[in-house]
């Protein structure tokens, strides 16, 4: 059995088919837990030759973009018990589609894979079914996930967010050279405990880093300029720029209406900033400013 | 010219409506799907105005009740609260009611 820590969720990880080598690539390192587990799911894989989608229904569904490595359609399933992840892997060379089931009452994660071929190894978080079940369950555990990229500085925990492009890594590049920790550059799991938000690093087969995690004290929302520019915002303004980036499969009102409250949440406890900037160190040294600015008020 | 015999109401099963200090956020849904591209921000007295909305209302008690709340122009007033209608009506935010 494998064990994989996600913020206050473990996973369980088994297989009942001997035809499925369950083998941790970049996962392998999430072993050890960081903060108190709060649910245990079961995540079980098996074979099956065909899959059948009914009863449950589709809610949510997307196809591939031009170019992508592995092409894929996904869809999200649901009925009155369960959420479910359907893959339709399109030239993979060892899955032809997956189906998943997540029971949340049982607290078990029930996995049938539609094999290419007699013999499988695959990380039990495989592309993309581990990162469409990373929102499902961080959504049932009134979390966030979210592009960014997190660090942790002389006691401070940055997150900076932005679409693709547009200088995340590159962000958390200038922070590393300065002395910081770099918690993720891609992807964070927001999770409150004890009284606060904190952001921790999550499993990606593909990334090999230890678990990390970061107290959430500052949120930066990052553009690109000709001049380093900063400047606090606040109100809905200030956290529908911050939700923009948010990760979000919901497929009806009431899980949106429970994303909107935490959104909300964040945006009143950790103040969120415009962070126009060039690429180089002056920005480390203008945002570490802030706290000066701040502690001498 | 909204006609003061026309009662609107809020269309509140086709949004998510949250209120975050004196403003207001509203998430279109789609066959029950959230459109969080399609976001809509209220200033205070929009808020104020379609919290009003929960309950049908037509202009005239909208202003009544807002004269209560802002000491301004009444002519001004009405004229703001007609527009909102309009705009709130066209993205299918309220709808009539008899």
């Amino acid at each position: 059995m494998i064990r994989i820590f996600l913020p206050g969720i473990l996973l369980k990880v088994e297989s009942d088919s001997p035809s499925i080598c369950l083998k941790p690539l970049g996962t392998f390192l999430f072993n050890k837990e960081l903060i108190p587990t709060e649910i245990t799911f079961q995540f079980i894989y098996d074979i099956t030759d065909h899959i059948e989608k009914a009863p449950m229904k589709t809610v949510l569904k997307g196809e591939p973009f031009e170019g992508v490595d592995i092409p894929y359609r996904w869809e999200i399933l649901k009925s009155s018990e369960a959420v479910g992840i359907y893959v339709d892997y399109f030239e993979d060379f060892q899955i032809q589609e997956l189906i998943c089931h997540v029971d949340f009452g049982k607290k078990i994660i029930y996995t049938r894979i539609v094999p290419q071929r007699e013999n499988l190894t695959i990380d039990p978080l495989l592309e993309p079914l581990g990162s469409m079940l990373m929102v499902i369950l961080a959504h049932f555990q009134n979390d966030v996930l979210i592009h960014a990229s997190g660090i942790m500085d002389q006691g401070k925990g940055r997150l900076f967010t932005a679409v693709s492009g547009t200088g995340k890594s590159t962000m958390a590049e200038l922070w590393q050279r300065s002395g910081a920790d770099i918690i993720n550059d891609d992807r964070l799991w927001l999770h409150h405990w004890q009284g606060q938000w904190y952001f921790f690093n999550t499993p990606m087969p593909y990334y090999a880093q230890r678990p990390a995690m970061a107290p959430l004290h500052e949120i930066f929302l990052l553009r690109q300029s000709i001049q380093n520019e900063l400047k606090r915002m606040s109100g809905i303004e200030a956290a529908m720029r911050f939700m923009a980036n948010a990760i979000q499969h919901y497929f009806d009102k009431r899980m949106t209406e429970q994303h909107l409250e935490r959104i909300f949440d964040i945006a009143r406890a950790v103040p969120i900033y415009d962070c126009g900037f060039r690429p180089d160190k002056k920005i480390v040294e203008e945002i570490r400013g802030l706290n000066e600015l701040s502690s001498s008020d | 010219m909204i006609d003061p015999d026309e009662f609107y109401q809020v269309n509140s099963e086709n949004f998510v409506i949250r209120r975050m200090g004196n403003e207001m956020v509203l998430v279109p849904l789609a066959n029950s799907v959230a459109d969080m591209t399609s976001v809509i921000i209220l200033n205070e007295v929009g808020s104020d105005i379609l919290e009003l909305l929960e309950e049908p209302a037509n202009k005239d008690i909208l202003l009544e009740k807002l004269l209560e709340k802002y000491d301004v122009n009444r002519e001004i007033l009405d004229s703001d609260i007609q527009l909102f209608l309009k705009n709130a009506y066209n993205k299918n935010v309220i709808r009539k009611v008899k």
